[in-house]
């Protein structure tokens, strides 16, 4: 689909900024560097001299162009490793060398005026003769291009190029839907498309369940909630490691003492002498250590239907709008199937 | 909240049903398109995937009534079940006017049913909304199934306000029309009774 002209030209506008960004940085870095170097107390020399005297010719007259220069690969370099573009790693290469220059005129300031020296003479010092202070600013200068620009560089400004799908994705393909797993209504599931329900798991044998804080433990009578008949096969689910105790195929009788109010699981607490009597298979001595109560979970299938209706009973205050006295309007809704 | 148009003389509500995947929301919503006759209703917009999972919304509007001489129209909208599509239940749930829960009966479908419970009035409250405050009606579908919970229990574990409720069977209609026409009646009384107060 063709792109409106109007979001072409927006496009275009945006890069226009981004051009505008980028050039400004770089001029504003030139400028700043250019007054900063005039600052600099000339002591009755040109400025070119000056100049000069921050790159001393010391063994070879092309030394410390190429030490510039050098410094420059560095700064390129390293950007590069971030932005993995040439634009921005040009743009980290200058800005690498102001940073480096303006950390040497930092040094060159505070000696000067520790040692009551001239600044140029100090800074030429530092450029020249003094290598630790130069190495030192290099440092930083590398340090700042990796911390606080990183970001900046590793966005490239803003002008990366988004990644553009590769040639072998097919993206009809890659949204389809394999029409042989579509889920179809039948007559087997009552008109609705059927599906397969995700049982979850009951409570695991590592995990023991704990009574909430505020229960109060009934008092051991008979039919505090109920006397409910569980499959013990229900039981064995929930605590798989009891399986070598129980026989899976009979009923228990067991006591529902507690139901977690609004939630779907309702928690029991199992006494096991209770509830098992002659269900158990023989355990060769080892009850008493395993015949402990404990607490289970328990889905409400299970046992819903088999207490009294009346401990689901809730009072209930109806909300506001239910309380509206009826308006003539809704007579129209009478139509039926 | 309704939205009232004096140059066309039109009300519009909003009302959203909410429930958990595959409860029968869309399947609501296409017995009355398909069924709705002598009123007029337009198409139902439905963004759903292959396999017939709610993937955005489906949409149906209808017109049902007349209040003093403006034609109330109710957009109708289901959003998607699946926990993963939040977002778009929470977009489709702002502005509403009316909220119908559909709960899918069958036992192994209550923690969904409760999630979903949940979920709705979370969502609600992105808004600064309380369930209780809004419109609402509960709709137990999927009767026709074995292996479903009693009427009672679902009362108990989902109508905690004791809101109306309706027992549905959506593929053959049962339970449709009055869960849609209880539901435009409390908003109705609802949207007159806010406008006779200002």
């Amino acid at each position: 689909m063709a792109r409106p002209p109007q979001t072409v030209k927006r496009e275009a506008m945006f890069g226009i900024l981004q051009g505008f960004q980028l050039g400004t940085i770089l001029v504003v870095g030139v400028i700043v560097s250019f007054i900063l170097l005039r600052m600099i107390p000339i002591d009755g020399q040109p400025m070119n001299a000056t100049l000069n005297r921050l790159f001393p010719i010391t063994l070879f007259p092309w030394l410390p162009a190429t030490l510039w220069g050098i410094e420059f690969l560095l700064y390129f370099g390293i950007t590069w490793m971030i932005a993995a573009e040439a634009l921005p790693a040009l743009i980290g290469g200058v800005l690498g060398l102001i940073i480096r220059l303006l950390v040497s005129m930092g040094f060159s300031l505070v000696l000067s005026i520790k040692d009551h020296l001239s600044f140029s003479d100090v800074l030429a010092d530092v450029q020249g003769a003094s290598w630790a202070y130069r190495a030192l600013a290099i440092v930083i200068a590398c340090i700042a291009l990796n911390w606080p620009f990183y970001s900046l560089f590793a966005e490239g400004f803003s002008t990366k190029k988004a990644t553009s799908p590769g040639k072998t994705v097919d993206r009809p393909k890659q949204f389809a839907f394999d029409t042989a797993k579509i889920n179809r209504p039948s007559s087997a599931t009552g008109g609705y498309p059927s599906r397969t329900i995700v049982k979850d798991e009951l409570a695991p044998t590592t995990r023991q369940l704990t009574p909430p804080q505020e229960f109060v433990m009934p008092k051991p009578i008979d039919s505090v909630h109920g006397t409910v008949n569980i499959p013990l096969k229900v039981l064995v689910e929930s605590i798989p490691d009891l399986e070598h105790l129980l026989a899976p195929e009979t009923v228990a009788k067991i006591r529902l003492a507690f139901i977690v109010p609004q939630l779907s699981h309702g928690t029991i607490w199992l006494t096991w002498a209770q509830v098992f009597g002659d269900t158990l298979k023989n355990t060769h001595g080892r009850l008493d250590e395993e015949m402990q109560d404990r607490w289970l979970r328990l889905r409400p299938k299970h046992y819903v239907l088999q207490v009294p209706a009346e401990l689901f009973t809730v009072h209930r205050v109806p909300p506001p709008w239910m309380r509206l006295a009826e308006v003539p309007q809704e007579q129209q809704f009478t139509v039926e199937v | 909240m309704a939205s009232i148009n004096y140059a066309s003389k039109e009300i519009n509500c909003k009302l959203v049903y909410y429930g958990p995947g595959m409860c029968g929301k869309t399947t609501n919503l296409q017995f009355i398109h398909q069924n709705l006759t002598g009123m007029k209703r337009g198409e139902m917009v439905s963004l759903a995937t292959p396999g017939e999972r709610t993937l955005y919304f489906d949409f149906l509007p209808i017109e049902l009534a007349e209040i003093n001489g403006f034609k109330v129209k109710f957009g109708l909208y289901t959003v998607p079940g699946q926990v993963l599509y939040n977002a778009t239940r929470k977009l489709v749930l702002r502005g509403t006017d009316g909220v119908v829960f559909v709960a899918d009966s069958q036992w192994d479908i209550m923690e969904e049913n409760l999630a979903s419970l949940e979920n709705l009035k979370e969502n609600l409250t992105g808004y600064n909304v309380r369930l209780d405050d809004l419109p609402y009606i509960i709709q137990y579908n999927k009767r026709d199934l074995p292996d479903v919970a009693p009427v009672w229990y679902l009362e108990y574990l989902l109508n905690t306000w004791g809101v109306p409720s309706v027992e549905a069977v959506a593929p053959q209609g049962a339970g449709v029309y009055k869960t849609l026409y209880t539901l435009c009646r409390h908003v109705i009384r609802d949207l007159v009774h806010r406008f006779e107060s200002l």
